[in-house]
């Protein structure tokens, strides 16, 4: 260990002055003073008036999830049930079904997640070889019944107006270019947003 | 009542203090908490009061209880990463790191240097972001408001880079074993110097609210004392030891995560009461900026996040589109996880609140045998009957602030 490290300071001996504590404390209004001064509405302020004023949040935002479209609009998932088996909350339900075109084969007919278990640690988004669920940045997600309005199924993971509104999240290969086709809406984030 | 004890309704006559045989009776026993705004979380302490001056409080824990350990037990070794975060909720990252290094040092994954380097600048992060929670809870405790207000402010820069790096703001996930998740994003590091540039500015106008203030020198100075015999018999580690005089620092005593490159002191204080563990953690937040400005130079803004090792990593997005065996691999990776070769390890990092350690048993297979924290709230709050013990009710209060506790991490 270095020598300075070992240095020991006795805070005991700094005794408390009185003549100094009135000085302390009316620098410690000033600043007090001089803060509140300073947040006059308009100016400084790092209150946010939340409902009508949104915080920005990066395109990394873990936010809710979104199933991508192929150009015919289909489902792009396959049902490899790979998001399903990564997710450590195993909030992820997923039923396959096969179809006639023999370069997909299998299509999900039924795919839910529960977002009242889900904790949004992106290990789905991770896990999915085919970009074929990816996060928005969707976040306020409060309802009224916990039971049913928490379960998203596919019509509402891909055609939710949220989706549109908030913007595309965290996908996983976030240095390439978005193929803004597969995406179930238009998403386009507006530039001011983009911290990546 | 003893009857109609069940196992649905436990029996809860002993601490009613009128039904106690050996209480004596010019004593009182009264609940501090669970619903209190002072106990930072769901922390109740069970006071033996003759009048004013405490003859004994013991820290009633276990309303945060979640299972996490036995939780872990049915998880991948990747999937645990999720629950670390949720321990020490105030300091995730530093959570995730003495995780993955135990993991690493399990399968002997060697860990790029620039992962390394942005591991122990998100570990000095969070160490400040912890640390502005304290001050202004501790702080607000005593009786000063505006304080409070202030360090949410800064520690909101702190939270917006994390989620700038890592998707979200407290749960991050973002070191994983062999590496970071993602790498970090574009313009970070001007943000970062931009908030270094701003920290002695805001941390001198901190210090002008509580420096030289008799009212927080006379809540402090004194108050609470525990002895450094008594601080080493009861494993209390971080900040509350180092403000007995003892210097254990876990990053210069076993340096890990390349540490070891970095040039920082230790903080020390002798005084053993609140007053030095409050500036302990002051200065603290100075060493920490110290090493975020090496972590400047040290890191490229671009480069490997993520060991090469296919057996850990995720193979890169643009080989799983076009490769068979970066698919095969993704495809194995994420069924049946990495197994870990058999054996058992301990490993632990210097949290913002002390010693935060994990011991992994591996059986050889993909989950943990078994996955035990070493959380340092839950050795720190066995202080309180120490500190609380002949002091007022008032001071009980700065004694559970003033050992910076976190119910996540007590109770886990």
């Amino acid at each position: 260990m270095d020598k300075k490290d070992s240095q020991v300071v006795d805070v005991s001996a700094q005794a408390m002055n009185i003549g100094t504590g009135v000085t302390g404390m009316a620098a410690g209004f000033a600043v007090t003073l001089k803060n509140m001064v300073r947040s006059v509405p308009g100016r400084n302020t790092v209150t946010i008036q939340y409902p009508e004023q949104r915080k920005p949040y990066s395109r990394r935002f873990r936010g809710v999830h979104a199933l991508t479209l192929r150009p015919n609009g289909q489902l792009k998932c396959t049902a490899c049930f790979l998001c399903a088996t990564a997710c450590p909350a195993e909030c992820i339900t997923i039923e396959a079904s096969s179809v006639t075109d023999d370069a997909i084969e299998k299509v999900a007919s039924r795919y839910e997640i529960d977002l009242s278990r889900c904790i949004f640690c992106g290990f789905c988004v991770d896990a999915c070889p085919e970009e074929a669920i990816v996060m928005t940045r969707e976040y306020d997600l409060a309802t009224h019944n916990r039971v049913d309005e928490l379960q998203y199924d596919i019509s509402a993971l891909t055609r939710r107006e949220e989706i549109q509104a908030y913007g595309a999240g965290y996908r996983p290969h976030m240095q390439y270019p978005l193929v803004e086709s597969y995406l179930p809406t238009e998403i386009s984030a507006k530039p001011q947003d983009d911290i990546d | 009542m003893g009857s109609t004890t069940g196992f649905f309704t436990p029996d809860y006559s002993d601490e009613i203090a009128t039904s106690t045989k050996e209480v004596k009776s010019d004593t009182m026993i009264i609940n501090l908490g669970p619903q209190h705004p002072s106990t930072h979380g769901v922390l109740r302490v069970r006071l033996e009061l003759d009048g004013e001056r405490v003859v004994d409080a013991q820290p009633v824990i276990g309303y945060l209880h979640t299972g996490f350990e036995k939780t872990a037990e049915s998880l991948s070794y990747q999937q645990c990463n999720t629950i670390t975060d949720r321990l020490d909720y105030l300091a995730p990252m530093t959570n995730n790191l003495a995780y993955v290094l135990a993991v690493e040092k399990l399968m002997d994954v060697e860990v790029p240097k620039r992962a390394q380097y942005i591991r122990v600048l998100f570990s000095e992060l969070t160490r400040i972001a912890s640390h502005l929670v304290w001050l202004g809870t501790h702080v607000m405790d005593l009786g000063a408001m505006s304080l409070f207000f202030y360090t949410m402010r800064e520690r909101e820069i702190i939270l917006d880079m994390i989620e700038a790096a890592s998707g979200v703001r407290m749960n991050p996930s973002y070191f994983r074993v062999g590496g970071l998740a993602y790498d970090l994003p574009d313009g970070f590091m001007e943000k970062l110097q931009e908030f270094l540039k701003d920290l002695p500015r805001w941390m001198k106008s901190f210090r002008t609210l509580f420096e030289d203030n008799p009212l927080i020198n006379e809540r402090l100075k004194g108050i609470a004392t525990i002895t450094q015999e008594q601080a080493l018999a009861l494993s209390v580690t971080g900040p509350n030891l180092r403000a007995t005089g003892l210097n254990l620092d876990l990053r210069k005593a076993e340096p890990y995560s390349g540490y070891e490159d970095f040039e920082f002191s230790v903080p020390l204080k002798t005084g053993c009461d609140a007053y030095a563990r409050f500036w302990v953690r002051v200065e603290e937040m100075y060493e920490s900026a110290a090493i975020l400005e090496q972590c400047l130079t040290k890191i490229e803004p671009r480069g490997v996040y993520m060991t090469s090792d296919r057996k850990v990593a995720l193979p890169p997005r643009d080989q799983i589109y076009g490769d068979m065996e970066a698919l095969i691999h993704q495809f194995k990776l994420v069924t049946q996880g990495f197994p870990v070769p058999e054996g058992e390890v301990y490993q632990s990092v210097e949290g913002p609140r002390g010693e935060m350690g994990f011991y992994i048993v591996s059986d050889g297979g993909p989950r943990p045998y078994r996955w035990r924290a070493r959380t340092p709230s839950f050795y720190n709050l066995q202080t309180m009957p120490i500190m609380c013990k002949d002091g007022l009710v008032a001071d009980v209060i700065t004694a559970i602030g003033s050992i910076d506790i976190m119910l996540g991490d007590v109770d886990k």
